[in-house]
């Protein structure tokens, strides 16, 4: 395990008129660790989730992500960041339904400016999906949609790879393939954070955070 | 990647787009179909708008004598004064000088004038009768006053005179038949010394005018002022010009100013009668494209809109991907830019149908082809496009990723 990859301060993330999602959270995760993030249903853990992803603004607090204090950042560098540094894996995929499973990756990699069909053919192989590549994601499983966002998420090399349930939409056994799969990746060094609410899963990660109420309480 | 994306999102909502395509696609037309009609309107005025004769007169400035053209009463004209005859050239050869100018001395397009010289002298028709002689240059003539119709034709020499319909029906003329032309100066300046002189002349044609000058003997101006003893005179000119954006007053005024001894009259109902007709055709385009052109916006931004409320996870997908919005903005312009394209070659191109149908039930007469309406119609589609997705990109910038990306 390296350096911290992402520090947290002090965190806390107020809804109006007055719900605290996050009450002070400071975490530290380190470059290669796969932390899970786990809590019951409202305890803040998506909402740290995107703020590490720079989607959503804490109400006070620092993140520095591969250190830099991402809220400082103006608008268009903290989206240049996220094309340069992150990866996102969402529970519904949140595949383009016009566009293939190639193109579906290809289009992270337009966002990024660069094309290489050759890399996304590449890794849609490794991930088993070599023989669906011109198929739309109506055309695709449940667990093969997920594997293409996965591509989608990885084909830029992030230092990050952040996941909000990415097994929640799947049967278990298609479910456990995606976790193999992530910790392939994991096992290559690659940082992943992702949020779950299944204890089961949770023992897949290096290091369990759990929130209560807007805390870290483990 | 971008033309793919484009292509295929495009693709996937053709029918969504094909009610705004539609809705450009009139727009667009209606423009060009009515800058065509516009167009040549104007130049079919130029032409129709001659049928109600000349829109100017110039007259000697102390008149006497009451005249008309047509029903218009236009002044009269002494007996004695004279305009000279070269004054007509004079008028003819102002075109740049006067009729290129409107009165703040901007340049002005009009077209070229049409000037006729006339003088009208009483004679004795095969010695009983008496009518007007009206010597007259018959090329301006009968571009002045096309509505007039000829059976036979016009003299081309000294010869032949043309015979009104009026008197050809009272004394019974023919073509060919030949007259006996006789004049004496009944208001001579030294009486023991009269001038007198006689000619005889071939009926060429018996012309219709549908006003006085059914009454008339036309014949060449200059053997008229030969056998008159009035060389070098006239008594009148008519000039006929069709000016779209300068105003006659100003001609007036110039010609006055330019040859002090003549009185330039402006025809005001002709003059109405082209105005009229220009004003209401302008208004006509001007009101019919900014409805078309109103509705084509509403159409694109309504559906452009619904695009962009359907996109939100797309939006909120490539934002999370890193996208600071120009890439969905550039996406959003693409598409809008093919129906743009779309819109406004078609249009074009039904436009030209339309006018075509216009030019048949209104003119009878074919509308050419104005190819500059092309370019014209693509800018307006581009623009109406560029306006009507403004509101669209404004609700595409503010979508949040994390409401449309959550799970629920």
């Amino acid at each position: 395990m390296g350096k911290a990859v992402i520090e947290i301060k002090g965190l806390k993330k107020t809804f109006p008129p007055n719900t605290h999602a996050l009450n002070g959270v400071s975490l530290k995760i380190k470059k290669g660790e796969w932390t899970m993030i786990m809590g019951p249903s409202g305890s803040g853990k998506t909402t740290l989730l995107n703020i590490i992803s720079c989607l959503d603004h804490p109400t006070s607090g620092t993140v520095k992500v591969v250190g830099e204090d991402v809220f400082k950042l103006g608008q268009r560098k903290m989206a240049q960041f996220r094309r340069e540094h992150l990866g996102m894996i969402f529970q519904q995929y949140h595949l383009i339904p016009y566009l293939n499973a190639q193109e579906n990756v290809e289009i992270a990699q337009y966002i990024h400016s660069v094309v290489d069909k050759d890399g996304v053919v590449g890794v849609l192989e490794k991930l088993g999906m070599g023989d669906r590549l011109d198929h739309i994601p109506a055309k695709l499983s449940g667990g093969e949609q997920q594997r293409v966002a996965i591509a989608r998420a990885i084909i830029n090399e992030p230092a990050i790879l952040l996941a909000d349930e990415p097994t929640g939409n799947l049967d278990r056994k298609t479910g456990i393939k995606i976790m193999e799969i992530l910790k392939k990746l994991r096992d290559n060094g690659q940082t992943i954070v992702m949020v779950t609410h299944d204890a089961n899963l949770a023992e897949w990660g290096d290091r369990l955070v759990e929130l209560e109420d807007g805390k870290v309480v483990k | 990647m971008y033309l793919k994306v484009l292509i295929k999102s495009f693709r996937m909502r053709k029918t969504r787009y094909i009610m705004p395509t539609l809705a450009l696609i009139i727009g667009i037309a209606m423009l060009s179909s009515l800058i065509m009609v516009s167009e040549s309107i104007e130049e079919n005025l130029e032409r129709e708008l001659d049928v109600l004769g000349p829109n100017l007169i110039a007259i000697p400035k102390t008149d006497e004598i009451q005249l008309t053209v047509g029903d218009v009463d236009v002044g009269q004209v002494a007996k004695t004064e004279y305009i000279p005859e070269n004054s007509a050239i004079d008028v003819s050869l102002l075109e740049k000088e006067v009729f290129g100018y409107n009165s703040e001395g901007e340049l002005r397009v009009c077209s070229d004038p049409n000037v006729n010289a006339l003088i009208y002298e009483v004679v004795t028709v095969d010695n009983d009768r008496q009518a007007v002689l009206a010597g007259v240059w018959f090329e301006p003539m009968e571009i002045i006053n096309v509505w007039w119709s000829i059976e036979g034709d016009y003299p081309t020499d000294d010869t032949g005179v043309a015979v009104g319909i009026r008197i050809a029906e009272k004394w019974g003329l023919t073509v060919g038949q030949t007259l006996d032309l006789s004049y004496v100066d009944r208001f001579p300046t030294d009486p023991s010394n009269v001038f007198n002189a006689s000619k005889s002349v071939t009926i060429t044609g018996i012309v219709s005018t549908g006003g006085e000058d059914d009454s008339r003997i036309f014949g060449q101006l200059d053997w008229v002022q030969t056998l008159t003893d009035k060389e070098d005179k006239v008594n009148i000119l008519h000039i006929s010009t069709l000016c779209k954006t300068c105003d006659l007053h100003s001609i007036q005024m110039k010609i006055e100013e330019l040859i002090p001894t003549i009185e330039v009259v402006i025809v005001k109902k002709v003059v109405n009668a082209q105005m009229t007709t220009l004003n209401l055709v302008n208004n006509l385009v001007g009101f019919i494209s900014v409805v078309s052109i109103g509705g084509s916006i509403l159409a694109v931004t309504t559906t452009m809109t619904l695009s962009v409320v359907e996109r939100k996870k797309e939006i909120g997908l490539l934002r999370a991907l890193g996208d600071d919005g120009t890439r969905f903005i550039a996406l959003l312009a693409g598409e809008g830019a093919m129906i743009a394209l779309v819109g406004g070659i078609l249009g074009f191109f039904v436009g030209i149908i339309i006018a075509q149908l216009i030019g048949d039930y209104a003119f009878s007469s074919e509308i050419e082809v104005i190819w500059w309406a092309l370019p014209v119609g693509l800018g307006a589609a581009v623009g109406t496009v560029l306006v009507a997705t403004i509101l669209p990109i404004r609700k595409a910038m503010m979508t949040d990723p994390v409401n449309v990306l959550r799970g629920d």
